[in-house]
């Protein structure tokens, strides 16, 4: 049995230094591990990342993964926002995935931001102008990614998916429907659904509701900070369960690191 | 104020890029002839500049600002996932 605290959708800014430090300083008395489902910074400055970052290494030792949002991009400085939360021992996914033993569990994290397009029966197409090809291509080039990285991690008891976007359209009940193409894609639903991974947690959706689930029967969770209104969720999860609600969750793929 | 529905959105779209708020996620509604904001933000401090924001892109409206600062209180159980 492993516990997974999560959030997303922080939008730490440099106003909130005591706010931040008190909301981690008590993940350790409640999980083993730290997800972090994006927006991290509220407008993808280096100097609020800094004030999460801060808050990050004071956990020293407990296992952080992490993926950006579209708020950390804000800036164009994503790069150096990722380099300021690895400097604080936080494992940044985009594409790649980690593996932690702990106790005696291995658990596997595969992440990416993941992007828009929506959902299945109504996605966007790669037709027409560069700029729509553009975006429905960014979508599935992040996929792609991501599905060969789940085929190697082949070893794990536990697997977790990692996102910003929304995988499913269930966690958006809430949000209007006109802007559930720029709130996330089915293809990576498809994707936990193919490598039978055992939860999906996402964030950006903050009218959205916390509990869903892929069309294959993996739980989803939208943790944004706005629908689960603490600090973060705490999940728990059994290897000696796997599959249970998936019909049987396929082989995990063996991680590999970025 | 102008046609309502342009109005509701220049708003919404000034809450979304000024980074005073930078909050894209914000509701912006016109009820009864008042802008209402709603949402989440992640701190007071961006509350408060919501109603600079409006001010100054659509002045001498009258807002109904009820964005709230999201919880960060510590969790009060956990979720068995099965």
């Amino acid at each position: 049995m492993i516990r997974l605290a999560a959030v997303g959708d922080v939008h730490c800014g440099t106003d909130v230094r005591a706010q931040i430090r008190a909301q981690f300083a008590t993940v350790p008395d409640h999980a083993d591990a730290l997800l972090l489902a994006g927006d991290l910074t509220r407008l993808g400055l280096p100097e609020e990342a800094e004030v999460l970052a801060d808050a990050l290494r004071d956990l020293q030792g407990m296992p952080i993964a992490g993926v950006l949002g579209n708020h950390d991009y804000q800036s164009n400085l994503q790069d150096e926002v990722r380099a300021i939360f690895a400097s604080a021992g936080v494992q940044m996914l985009e594409g790649g995935s980690v593996v932690w033993e702990i106790g005696s569990v291995r658990v596997a994290v595969a992440g990416t931001k993941g992007f828009g397009g929506g959902f299945e029966g109504a996605h966007a197409t790669a037709f027409g102008e560069p700029e729509m090809k553009g975006f429905v291509e960014h979508t599935r080039s992040l996929a792609d990614r991501l599905d060969a990285c789940l085929k190697e991690m082949d070893t794990a008891d536990l697997s977790v998916l990692l996102l910003h976007y929304a995988p499913v359209r269930e966690t958006l009940t809430g949000e209007p429907r006109e802007i559930f193409p720029f709130l996330g894609s089915y293809l990576f639903a498809e994707l936990a659904d193919r490598h039978g991974v055992d939860l999906v947690l996402h964030g950006h959706a903050h009218r959205g509701v916390e509990r869903g689930r892929t069309p294959g029967g993996i739980p989803v969770r939208n943790v944004a900070q706005a629908v689960i209104q603490q600090g973060y969720a705490v999940y728990t999860l059994d290897p000696a369960h796997r599959g249970s609600s998936a019909g049987g969750a396929a082989a995990v793929a063996p991680a590999r690191s970025e | 104020m102008s046609e309502p529905r342009y109005e509701q959105e220049r708003i919404r779209q000034a809450l979304a890029t000024d980074p005073r708020v930078g909050e894209p996620e914000l509701s912006v509604d016109v009820v009864a002839g008042r802008v209402l904001v709603t949402g989440s933000v992640p701190s007071e401090k961006v509350r408060e500049a919501i109603g600079t924001v409006v001010a100054e892109v659509a002045p001498g409206v009258s807002l109904d600002n009820r964005a709230s600062v999201a919880s960060t209180d510590e969790p009060s159980g956990e979720e068995t996932i099965t």
